[in-house]
Parts: C-alpha cells; sequence; structure tokens
C-alpha cells in the first residue's frame, strides 16, 4: 500500500496571521454590538463571526487539514452547531418555546 | 529545509488517513468535553427561546471589558501554545519552551479577570437570582472556567516536563495534546463571548 508522511507546519507566519485575524473579529463583533444595538440583523453577522473565528482556531492552530476524519468532523460539527443553532433560535424562538413547553 | 524534514518524524504523523495531534486519549477528553458544552449550548437557546427580551437586554448589564479582556487572554494563550508546537517541531527547545511560559502567563489571566469580573457583577447586583439571562451567564461561563483551570494546570505538568526536557522534535506528543485541549477550550470560549457580551 502507498502511503505518504503528513508533515506538520513549522512556519509561524501562519499562526500570526490567524491571531491577528482573531483580534480583529472580536473587535470588529464588539463595534457591531454597540451600532447595531437591538436591531433584528445583528444576529446574522455575529453567528458568521463566531464561525469563522471558531475556524480560524481549528483550521491554523488546530492544524485540521492534516487530522484524521473523525477528528476533522467532530470539530467541524462543534463549530457550526451554534452559528445554525444561534440563528434558528432568533428566527423561529416563538415556535419553538410552544413545542418545547412542557 | 532541515526543520520541515524534522518535523516529518513527529510521531502524530501517520499515513494518509491523517494524523491524531497529541495522542486519542486527549481526543476522547475533546470529544467529551464538546458533548457537554453541545448540552449547555442547548440549555441556553432554549432560555433564549423562552425569554428573548431577557437576553436582548441582558448583554447590557455586564462588563464588556471583563469578556473582551478574557476573549483576547484566551486568544493570545492558544496562540502562543501553538507557537510553542510549532518551535518544538523546529527543534528550537528553548523557544518552545518561552512560548509555553507565555502561553502559561496569558491563560493565569483569565481566572484573574473573572475574579474582578465577579467582584464588579456582585457590587452591581448580578448574582445568581437576578434572572434567567445572568443564570445562564453564571452556568456556561462558572463551567468554562472550570474547564479552562484543568487546561491551566496541564500546562503547569507539561511546563515541568518540558523544563526537565521531555519534549523533543522527535517526540512531542504530551505538548501537542495539551495544545489541542487549549485550542478547544479557546474555541468554546470564541461561542460563549458573544451569547453574553456582544448580542443585545
Amino acid at each position: 500500500m502507498k502511503t505518504e508522511r503528513i508533515q506538520p507546519s513549522v512556519r509561524m507566519a501562519p499562526l500570526i496571521a490567524a491571531w491577528i485575524g482573531l483580534v480583529t473579529l472580536t473587535l470588529v463583533s464588539l463595534a457591531l454590538g454597540e451600532w447595531f444595538r437591538g436591531l433584528p440583523g445583528l444576529l446574522f453577522p455575529v453567528a458568521a463571526i463566531i464561525w469563522l473565528k471558531a475556524w480560524l482556531v481549528a483550521h491554523y492552530f488546530l492544524e485540521m487539514p492534516l487530522t484524521r476524519t473523525f477528528i476533522r468532523r467532530l470539530v467541524w460539527v462543534f463549530i457550526a452547531f451554534s452559528p445554525i443553532a444561534l440563528v434558528i433560535t432568533d428566527l423561529f424562538g416563538r415556535q419553538l418555546a410552544k413545542w418545547l413547553q412542557v | 529545509m532541515p526543520q520541515a524534514e524534522e518535523s516529518s518524524l513527529d510521531p502524530g504523523a501517520t499515513e494518509t488517513t491523517g494524523r491524531i495531534p497529541g495522542n486519542r486519549g486527549i481526543w476522547v477528553g475533546i470529544a467529551c468535553i464538546f458533548v457537554e458544552f453541545a448540552v449547555l449550548f442547548t440549555v441556553y437557546f432554549v432560555a433564549r427561546a423562552h425569554f428573548p427580551e431577557a437576553f436582548q437586554t441582558g448583554a447590557e448589564r455586564l462588563s464588556r471589558l471583563a469578556g473582551t479582556i478574557i476573549t483576547l487572554v484566551m486568544i493570545s494563550s492558544s496562540f502562543c501554545v501553538a507557537a510553542s508546537v510549532i518551535t518544538i517541531r523546529a527543534g528550537k527547545r528553548r523557544l518552545s519552551l518561552y512560548w509555553l511560559i507565555g502561553s502559561l502567563i496569558l491563560a493565569l489571566g483569565y481566572p484573574l479577570a473573572k475574579y474582578f469580573e465577579i467582584d464588579w457583577n456582585l457590587a452591581h447586583g448580578i448574582d445568581a437570582q437576578a434572572g434567567v439571562f445572568v443564570g445562564a451567564y453564571y452556568y456556561l461561563t462558572l463551567n468554562h472556567l472550570v474547564h479552562a483551570s484543568w487546561g491551566i494546570l496541564g500546562m503547569l505538568w507539561v511546563l515541568t516536563r518540558h523544563l526537565t526536557g521531555a519534549y523533543s522534535t522527535e517526540d512531542y506528543g504530551g505538548l501537542e495534546a495539551l495544545a489541542s485541549y487549549w485550542h478547544a477550550t479557546d474555541i468554546i470560549w470564541l461561542v460563549i463571548f458573544p451569547f453574553f457580551y456582544v448580542l443585545a
């Protein structure tokens, strides 16, 4: 069977770029929260930023592209869960609350 | 590049199926933590669906500064531990040690910031009986703090081993396992942060 070695990175530049991206997105989300306080549309960019920040950590710090399929799927599913659930809760919150009422 | 060639000796490197960062055990733990927090997040979403007004006004009551400091501390500590892994791979043991010490110092900023945040909260009447939003906030953030504390203890252990020369270019699985756990803890905080400090 043909096998090939996977070589994890030894480069600092992608890590630094990811860190700058994470700090920037944190500040952007705070600014959005301040500028668009109370507006229903705020939810969508905030959900997108949650996903993007988690993706940056997973892709560059956890090196997800090099990992086994199970680990990769576990992380991607977890990262996608909250932004999707957040959008669903805010769009269909009333219906959800009715269904979940005991 | 000799450094890149050295990295192919990494213990986590496997065949085309992909590698396991750190070791299997840590990923069993991370999977359990992801499931645990998925359940906790579901509780948050159910509460948010039932009490939308409380969650829309809740963020105004909390200290946004404390939330931002914790986020920047977590992001930077996570970056430092990733840099520690990269540098040990490249054969720069001493530099890897410095990055790990930096990561630990930053990580200690989290419980410190949390202490001052809770102090500020209590001074402003934000205790466990201050409504459903604050209840969910304490429930999720204190749970995260417990997990982060385990990570800090793990960091102390890995630092001790690193100081005694336990890690090298050929064998750094323990350091990478800690890094994986810390990155997972970071991801969870990045989800929690906008829930309580941004969305209003």
